[in-house]
């Protein structure tokens, strides 16, 4: 997109003429569009006012929170607050453990989903419908449900205290599966596909150099939310993992937590704080091709 | 390109073969032993115990390699392990329920067959009984909970009453005398000495009358006349507006942190750990709040630490925990924690009569040990959680929705788990 814009000059004919822009029409303004940007606007404001709460809780003393009238504004205590989780908590080493275990798992996850999603959109075989809508069963089961089982598999595995619990269940999921599937058999010709093979190209070619860059928003948009699930994950890690120093930043956080539900909560924003700016820095970066793709898959679907 | 690729997926085998060798040698057993030394896994909360006894338990025994582990929440990581048999620690601390982890009971070490015995009446006796199960004794209490009367000096001057703890302990000497005091203060400030009517009237009624839902001989009895005498009495406060306006809010929510903040709630009756919370939010009332006696003595079942057989030395690990819960480091937990010990050794201890700037200058721990002294044990058994949390909802929607109180009584006994 950047490039584009970038190149745009170089374009324009010789001797520096351009062409001229044309002129942005003014739309009346309508009893509609008010109403419907004033709604937009509240809207807004519900859905940012939580995460600004979390700025103003961040940044002030826990009796500053209570108070009334509430305060509304960010204080200067986010050091002070900031300090607290990291002589309590082993954040620089959840967050560096947050970090590399949501891209291993979403690199593996995007590259087996969008492999499997390939072959059951594109490739013909004996019980391709019925095993797909096996994995699409298992999209409605609980999550509760497979804990027990889950833990106990990882036990006999020798698994426990190790981030293998943690990658290989996320390594390929049935979601994904069905997402990338559905992307991959509207986005993708038959008619590529074949003419692959006519020019010599075998699964695997045709898989990497057609399919996976046609696929290029979908991946996107789910390696967006699974970096997002990975990050947020509280249970899992918390049973599987014993060693503190291995923590990922949900457990971590919740060590500020004391027997008694006793937490500084003014502490606890600001990890939060810092923990969730990745994500927000994440979404924004990739917001456009997120946003593009979900109404793409919407309208696909 | 097929150069490329070959390099892409030799790059990815390799990261691939990283990542197997990093995971993978992260796995390490929970208790150990090599030829020198057995390593003690001990897995803690925050604030669960003595600062004291985590940073000296490996000078204590050096004969022992001590892994101190900060686990998140150690109820339910001990729940897992216990139940695949696998990554048990070989103490734990903190346990908050110990009734819940009964079926696992075979994995705990009974701690009189190694000694404890000897040393229990270091003790309260009866939160030691509360750890008892079918004859073994499955954990040694950290603290318990005693429920004082909290309340702000200024208020009760503001309302010519009395400020003295002493005098105060007077005024709220009986639960019709602290509903009187209640109704003065109301009366003459607009703010109110009672939370909420569950937390600050019900639960010390039926704690002090020595009630968990249970009969002493630990036969469950939701409609015990103790319960209901408590259940309506306390109801009378909601219903007449004697405690805070949202009958749902109480310690740890953040209307109780407001009321406390905003200086509506002038006094109640908690736990000693509220403290923690008043001292977080309640700056600007600093030095008004007292501690005395409420009108019943009673205090809420504390924290337990238990060894386990898969310690590689149960011996050692029992030592270990009964030093980490001595009196010396329980009138430390006091100071430092806000943990109100188990042992009585502690409360003559400096330690744990140092006036307090935020109680006025206040020495609270020998107010709080008499408390704790007096209270009397209770039968928790399985169904003690989900029926308190059953009556609590009861009440709270009955006062917020108008039920007569035989109607939230009723709603009470449905709530709770069948007899």
């Amino acid at each position: 997109m950047s490039t584009q814009r970038m190149s745009a000059p170089a374009l324009a004919p010789a001797g520096g003429r351009r062409h001229p822009r044309p002129a942005r029409r003014q739309r009346p303004l309508t009893l509609g569009a008010v109403s419907t940007h004033a709604a937009l606007i509240i809207g807004v404001i519900v859905f940012a006012f939580p995460f600004y709460w979390l700025i103003v809780m961040a940044t002030t003393s826990p009796s500053a929170i209570y108070g009334f009238p509430p305060r509304l504004w960010p204080g200067s205590q986010f050091l002070t607050n900031f300090k607290v989780v990291l002589d309590n908590t082993s954040f620089g080493h959840a967050f560096f453990n947050s970090v590399w275990l949501a891209a291993v798992i979403a690199l593996t996850e995007l590259f087996l989903s969008s492999l499997a999603g390939y072959v059951f959109a594109k490739c013909r075989f004996p019980g391709r419908n019925k095993i797909f809508t096996v994995l699409l069963i298992t999209l409605v089961l609980p999550t509760g449900v497979a804990l027990v089982p889950s833990y106990q598999i990882y036990v006999d595995l020798h698994w426990i205290n190790t981030y293998w619990p943690l990658i290989v269940p996320n390594a390929v999921t049935a979601f994904g599966v069905f997402w990338m599937r559905q992307y991959a058999k509207a986005a993708i010709p038959d008619a590529l596909v074949d003419a692959a093979a006519i020019d010599g190209a075998g699964f695997f070619r045709t898989y990497w150099s057609i399919a996976l860059p046609s696929m290029r928003p979908a991946l996107v948009g789910l390696g967006v939310f699974q970096v997002m699930w990975t990050w947020n994950s509280y249970l899992w890690p918390l049973l599987v993992l014993n060693d503190p120093a291995k923590y990922t930043l949900p457990v971590a956080l919740q060590q500020l937590a004391g027997t008694y539900g006793t937490t500084d909560v003014s502490a606890l924003m600001a990890g939060s704080l810092v923990a969730t700016l990745p994500l927000v820095i994440l979404f924004f970066l990739l917001r456009k091709t997120v946003l593009n793709n979900v109404v793409g898959g919407a309208v696909k679907g | 390109m097929r150069i490329r690729l070959k390099l892409a997926a030799c790059v990815s085998a390799l990261a691939s073969l990283a990542l197997c060798t990093a995971a993978c040698s992260s796995g390490s057993p929970s208790g150990t032993t090599n030829a020198s030394k057995p390593t003690i896994t001990i897995w803690y909360g925050a604030g669960s115990i003595s600062t004291a006894a985590l940073t000296g338990v490996q000078k204590e025994f050096p004969q022992a390699t001590i892994q101190l582990l900060k686990i998140a929440d150690v109820e339910t990581k001990l729940t897992s392990a216990l139940r695949a048999n696998s990554g048990i620690p070989s103490i734990a601390v903190g346990i908050g329920n110990l009734t819940q982890l009964e079926p696992a009971a075979s994995m705990f070490v009974d701690l009189d067959q190694y000694g404890f015995k000897s040393v229990a009446s270091n003790y309260l006796a009866w939160p030691v009984n509360e750890m008892q199960y079918k004859g073994e004794q499955l954990g040694i209490p950290i603290d318990v909970e005693p429920q004082a009367f909290f309340y702000r000096a200024d208020a009760f001057k503001a309302a010519g009453l009395p400020t003295s703890p002493t005098a105060v302990a007077k005024l709220v000497s009986t639960w019709s005398n602290y509903m009187a005091t209640a109704k003065t203060v109301q009366a003459k400030t607009g703010h109110v000495i009672c939370d909420q009517s569950y937390t600050s009237i019900y639960l010390p009624m039926i704690y002090g009358a020595g009630y968990d839902y249970y009969t002493a001989n630990g036969v469950y009895d939701p409609s015990a006349a103790v319960n209901e005498t408590a259940f309506l009495d306390s109801y009378a406060w909601g219903q007449d507006k004697l405690c805070m306006s949202d009958p749902s809010q109480y310690i740890t929510t953040s209307g109780w942190n407001s009321a406390i903040v905003q200086g509506d709630l002038v006094g109640f009756i908690g736990p000693m750990y509220a403290t923690q919370y008043l001292t977080a939010v309640g700056t600007s009332s600093a030095g008004q709040w007292r501690i005395t006696t409420p009108p019943v003595d009673s205090s809420q079942p504390g924290s337990a630490i238990s060894v386990f057989k898969a310690s590689p030395d149960v011996s050692l690990s029992v030592q270990i925990a009964e030093w980490m819960t001595n009196a010396a480091n329980g009138a430390q937990g006091y100071e430092y924690d806000a943990l109100f010990p188990t042992t009585p050794g502690s409360y003559t201890m400096a330690a744990m009569n140092q006036p307090s700037a935020f109680f006025g200058g206040e020495v609270t721990g020998p107010v709080l040990g008499e408390i704790a002294d007096k209270s009397v044990s209770l039968y928790v058994g399985p169904n003690s959680t989900t029926a308190q949390s059953g009556f609590s909802t009861a009440q709270v929607y009955g006062i917020a929705g108008g039920t007569s109180p035989a109607g939230a009584w009723a709603d009470g006994l449905k709530r709770a788990p069948q007899a």
